[in-house]
């Protein structure tokens, strides 16, 4: 029987096909609450990062460095949005991601300054790199949606900043030096903050700049009448030239204008993340 | 003394019986309506039977087979309890129960097992289930000739139970399910046990004190089940009338014979033919002594009281299932007993306005029976009403409702469904008063004959005026029916509402009518001329304003869920979204400041038998209305309607449904394939995943007032069906259904 009432009930709705047509008109929210803040994590897995490199990754381990992987990244994102149809909403997004490069493991050192180089090994924490992303998005979801609820696919056009962290970092250096003097002194630290150190010149490593397009599949799912649970997959392509430096100054150990390729290039590879989070609705 | 005492008793007791069969009155009749306390197997919930049922177990059963049986049994069963078509408490409930009694007066902890229940139903059945409940249909009760047929059918059911032939059966049928000749095989074990049942339904009869003849009596009555519950000549003068003529072309010829025989091939039936049974009982019945001679204990008088309750209910069947041509043939046979029954009048109103509606849609074929099906008195009514065509069939439904109208001025029911007829009549561009003519068909045919009969006269009348006509005067001097030159035999029907059409009154409520359908095709022209972009303008603002019905309260009647896995329907896990969607429903209507009356099963302990019969007459309407989407019958409880409309001061009705299947929409091929191209495997499986649930909600908003659907929302998403979610969609529905019109 009731199968029967379904199948009945069903076939009137066949007749209603123009109401439900009449339901994308006006959105009124979830529970009534169209504008709403998204705060998520986001987490990915550097797979490209990793395979495609030549670089071995070190970690800090107290005083000394060990060798390791950087096995995912995260971030976090803030975005603020308002629904202004069932199916259609308008978002901004600011975020922050934390990723790693890996530095190079050896340097090259100009000899006597006559076109001769010496080359030394180095191992180098990995470096933390910090950007910034700042987005406008725009959510599209099925024409019988109530954004913000629900699955929605965002899309995005949007501007990355990309900077080395400047803090304390380990590294150590063996083989000889420009004067072929041996290394010594085993591990050593220095803070990324101060340019008169040998490894590099923070202020010639300057900003990786980036636009970004995102697609994402994105799920709200309510846990009250004003919070819900957001989670889902993004996908990022990044564009844009880095920056390139002349090779004047003071001489460094590590090679900024790699280092700032090292950023990019890992921008770049960083092109799937999963996020989850927390959106409430206002 | 002692007799005189003796004779007191008999008197007190006999005016006990008769008041308490007595209480119908057939001539003021209303569908039946439980009574009493409600039972707990209306009240208690379907996982609560199943968990109850698991605890217990079943010997007969392994583990796994009992979760199987438990739960096909307990949802399949309460399936049929809340089907809206249940009653209990009720006249005919009451009167089974008092001859279960009697059949198992020495076995009261069985008697104590058992529950009975009626279910409105035409079909002729009667089931036992593995949890002690024996349903009958009115179906079955309309078609008996004595009680003691209604308690052999009932020996047979309880033996059914006794010996647990249900899950017998599934274990049998989940035991062989591998075999090739598994659908014989099942035949034939379900005819044993259909066997046994008899047998010991035999002595169960016997041992009660009835008429061994009955017995056979009752497998004519089996076999015979599918006719109509009488077979008495349809006359075919029945239509015709002072006001109109109905041609004899229209009806049979001949007689179409009954084609049911006893010994019919049974090899894939679950029952045994006729004839087989008849033998096998008839042993039986050899095999006992002392039979006794009775018919009738509770007295004829009250079966027939019963009888005649079940067949008044089969006219309201067929109605709500549109078997018109049955439900005409039914209200003919009970006219004969009850001709005062405004009832009876309300219901032939209600099918002559219905059979109109599908014919002007063409669907009228579906409301009578095929010509293949043509069997016994009843065919020539169907014949009838399949000869007919559509101006025909208009007319004579109008000549009855008109008639039903001016016979009952004063009847509510009988002057809504009138006006509902004239009202859809002059929406129509088929019907044409103009047409018709003011001459009865005799006073035309007269004429038509006297203007034959002298020709010369007439073609030379009409050689001089055709030379002075227009062209379009020619034409409708053709179309004119009162014109004797253009009478025609096979169009009787234009001369059958020459009274209705010198009634005034019809003629202004028609007019009346006509000029709101004429308006509104106007309006309908006019948007049609329009551009796209202007089409799109005005769509745009209705769209805007779209389930905005100034709604303060509802009643919600409680919403239905399936959710499915595999293609299969999970009962457990519907039945549980079921209560969260109501809590849902209820939550966002008190937000938005609407208040709702549930009528729900779930709050039945509380609402008692009140609440049920609400619920049920509720389901009867959108039953009703669902038999066809394009035809907007009218609401055969009207009467109870009222009532509920008055009772919860709305009109309005809510019926919700919500379908969900998660199904990832991932192929294995396309997964495989993506591997070769690792970023896409990476897009394609989460994608795939995440957007897996598929979720429907449809709401529909009725109105008692008339019966008809005020509107409906149809929203499919890609999310699950919890109750937060239900009721964000719930709270949208809400706000728009809160808001006024005129905003």
């Amino acid at each position: 029987m009731k199968t029967i009432i379904t199948l009945s009930l069903l076939s009137f709705l066949v007749a209603f096909t123009g109401y439900s047509q009449k339901t994308k008109v006006k959105n009124n929210g979830y529970y009534g609450k169209r504008t709403f803040f998204d705060l998520s994590t986001v987490i990915s897995v550097p797979l490209f990062s990793n395979v495609f490199t030549d670089n071995t990754a070190y970690k800090k381990s107290s005083s000394s460095l060990s060798q390791g992987k950087d096995y995912f990244n995260y971030g976090f994102r803030i975005s603020i949005g308002h629904a202004s149809k069932r199916n259609f909403a308008v978002l901004f997004e600011y975020g922050q991601d934390y990723s790693n490069i890996y530095p190079d493991n050896y340097i090259q050192n100009d000899y006597s300054g006559a076109f001769n180089y010496v080359y030394a090994n180095i191992k180098h924490q990995m470096m933390d790199v910090k950007t910034n992303i700042f987005m406008p998005k725009l959510e599209f979801a099925t024409k019988n949606s109530l954004l913000p609820m629900g699955l929605s696919h965002q899309i995005g056009l949007g501007y990355s900043k990309s900077k080395i962290a400047l803090h304390e970092y380990t590294y150590l250096l063996t083989g000889e030096d420009e004067n072929g003097v041996p290394f010594s002194g085993g591990y050593k630290t220095y803070d990324a903050k101060d340019q008169n150190n040998q490894l590099f010149n923070s202020k010639r490593i300057q900003p990786v700049n980036k636009f970004i397009i995102l697609y994402a599949l994105n799920l709200r799912s309510p846990i009250s009448k004003s919070l819900m649970i957001n989670y889902g997959i993004r996908y990022t392509l990044q564009f844009g030239r880095f920056n390139s430096y002349a090779n004047s100054g003071d001489e460094t150990y590590l090679d900024e204008t790699e280092l700032v390729r090292l950023i990019s290039r890992q921008r770049s590879f960083s092109f799937m993340s999963f996020h989850i989070g927390l959106t409430l609705a206002l | 003394m002692k007799k005189l005492k003796h004779y007191l008793v008999l008197i007190i007791l006999s005016s006990i019986i008769s008041k308490s069969f007595g209480q119908v009155d057939f001539n003021n009749y209303t569908t039946l309506l439980s009574k009493g306390p409600i039972p707990e197997d209306f009240t208690k919930q379907t996982f609560q039977k199943l968990e109850d049922d698991l605890k217990t177990g079943r010997e007969e059963l392994s583990q796994n087979q009992e979760k199987v049986f438990f739960e096909g049994t307990n949802y399949a069963i309460d399936e049929i309890l809340h089907s809206g078509f249940v009653i209990y408490g009720d006249d005919i409930t009451t009167y089974i129960c008092e001859i279960a009694d009697k059949l198992l007066i020495n076995q009261p902890t069985l008697r104590s097992k058992l529950r009975f229940y009626t279910i409105k139903s035409n079909s002729a059945n009667a089931f036992s289930t593995d949890q002690g409940i024996v349903f009958f249909t009115t179906g079955l009760i309309a078609q008996l000739t004595s009680e003691a047929q209604l308690a052999y059918i009932l020996a047979h059911e309880i033996s059914h139970y006794t010996e647990k032939h249900v899950v017998e059966t599934f274990d049998w049928t989940t035991s062989n399910y591998r075999q090739d000749d598994r659908i014989e095989r099942l035949s034939q074990y379900s005819k044993e046990k259909e066997f046994e049942a008899d047998k010991l339904g035999v002595k169960m009869f016997h041992d009660a004190g009835y008429s061994e003849d009955e017995i056979f009596a009752t497998f004519d009555v089996l076999m015979y089940s599918y006719l109509p519950f009488d077979e008495i000549e349809f006359p075919t003068t029945y239509f015709s009338n002072e006001n109109i003529f109905i041609p004899q072309t229209l009806f049979p010829t001949k007689k179409y014979e009954i084609k049911a025989v006893e010994d019919y091939d049974d090899a894939l039936s679950t029952h045994p033919n006729i004839k087989k049974r008849k033998e096998a009982v008839e042993k039986e019945i050899g095999g006992l002594s002392d039979w006794g001679t009775s018919t009738n204990y509770l007295g004829a008088e009250r079966f027939e009281y019963v009888r005649s309750l079940a067949r008044f209910e089969s006219v309201r069947s067929d109605i709500l299932n549109a078997q018109y041509g049955d439900a005409l043939y039914s209200i003919f046979i009970l006219e004969k007993d009850y001709p005062n029954s405004i009832y009876l009048k309300r219901m032939k109103a209600h099918v002559w306005m219905n059979l109109m509606l599908y014919k002007t849609e063409n669907k009228s074929s579906r409301t009578i029976n095929k010509t293949t099906d043509l069997e016994g008195e009843s065919a020539t009514l169907h014949f009838f009403l399949k000869k007919l065509n559509k101006d025909g069939l208009t007319t004579i439904a109008l000549r009855q409702v008109y008639q039903l109208h001016i016979q009952n001025p004063d009847d509510e029911e009988i002057n809504a469904v009138y006006t509902k007829f004239v009202t859809d009549l002059a929406s129509t561009d088929n019907f044409k008063i103009e047409n018709f003519s003011k001459k009865k068909f005799e006073d035309a045919a007269t004429e038509y004959i006297k203007a034959k009969s002298d020709t010369l006269k007439v073609e030379i009348k009409d050689t001089i005026s055709t030379q002075k006509k227009s062209k379009y005067d020619k034409i409708k001097t053709k179309k004119n029916a009162d014109n004797p030159a253009n009478f025609d035999s096979t169009k009787y029907y234009l001369y059958g509402l020459t009274d209705i059409l010198a009634d005034s009154s019809f003629i202004q409520l028609f007019t009346a009518k006509k000029a709101i359908y004429l308006e509104e095709k106007e309006a309908l022209d006019a948007y049609n001329a329009l551009s796209r972009t202007e089409q799109k303008a005005i769509k745009k603002r209705e769209e805007a304003t779209a389930f905005n019905l100034g709604l303060n309260e509802i009643i919600v009647v409680e919403p239905m869920v399936f959710s499915y896995k595999r293609g299969q329907v999970n009962n457990v896990k519907s039945e549980k979204l079921e209560k969260d969607f109501s809590d849902a429903i209820e939550n966002s209507a008190e937000q938005v400041g609407i208040k709702t009356y549930p009528i729900d099963s779930r709050t039945l302990e509380t609402k008692g038998t009140q609440g049920y019969n609400e619920r049920c007459i509720l389901i009867s309407l959108l039953n009703q209305l669902a038999e066809d989407d394009e035809v907007t019958v009218f609401p055969v409880d009207y009467q109870l309607l009222k009532t509920i409309r008055n009772d919860y001061g709305t009109s309005k009705v809510m019926f919700s449904l919500v379908e969900h299947q998660y199904s990832p929409n991932i192929n294995v091929a396309s997964a495989l394939s993506s591997l070769i191209i690792y970023p896409i495997l990476l897009i394609y499986l989460p994608v795939g995943i995440l957007s897996g649930n598929n979720t429907e909600m449809n709401v529909l908003i009725l109105d008692l007032e008339n019966g008809e659907i005020e509107d409906g929302i149809s929203y499919y998403f890609k999310d699950s069906p919890k109750k937060l979610q239900l009721g964000a969609h719930m709270y949208d529905i809400f706000t728009k259904l809160k808001t006024n019109p005129a905003n």
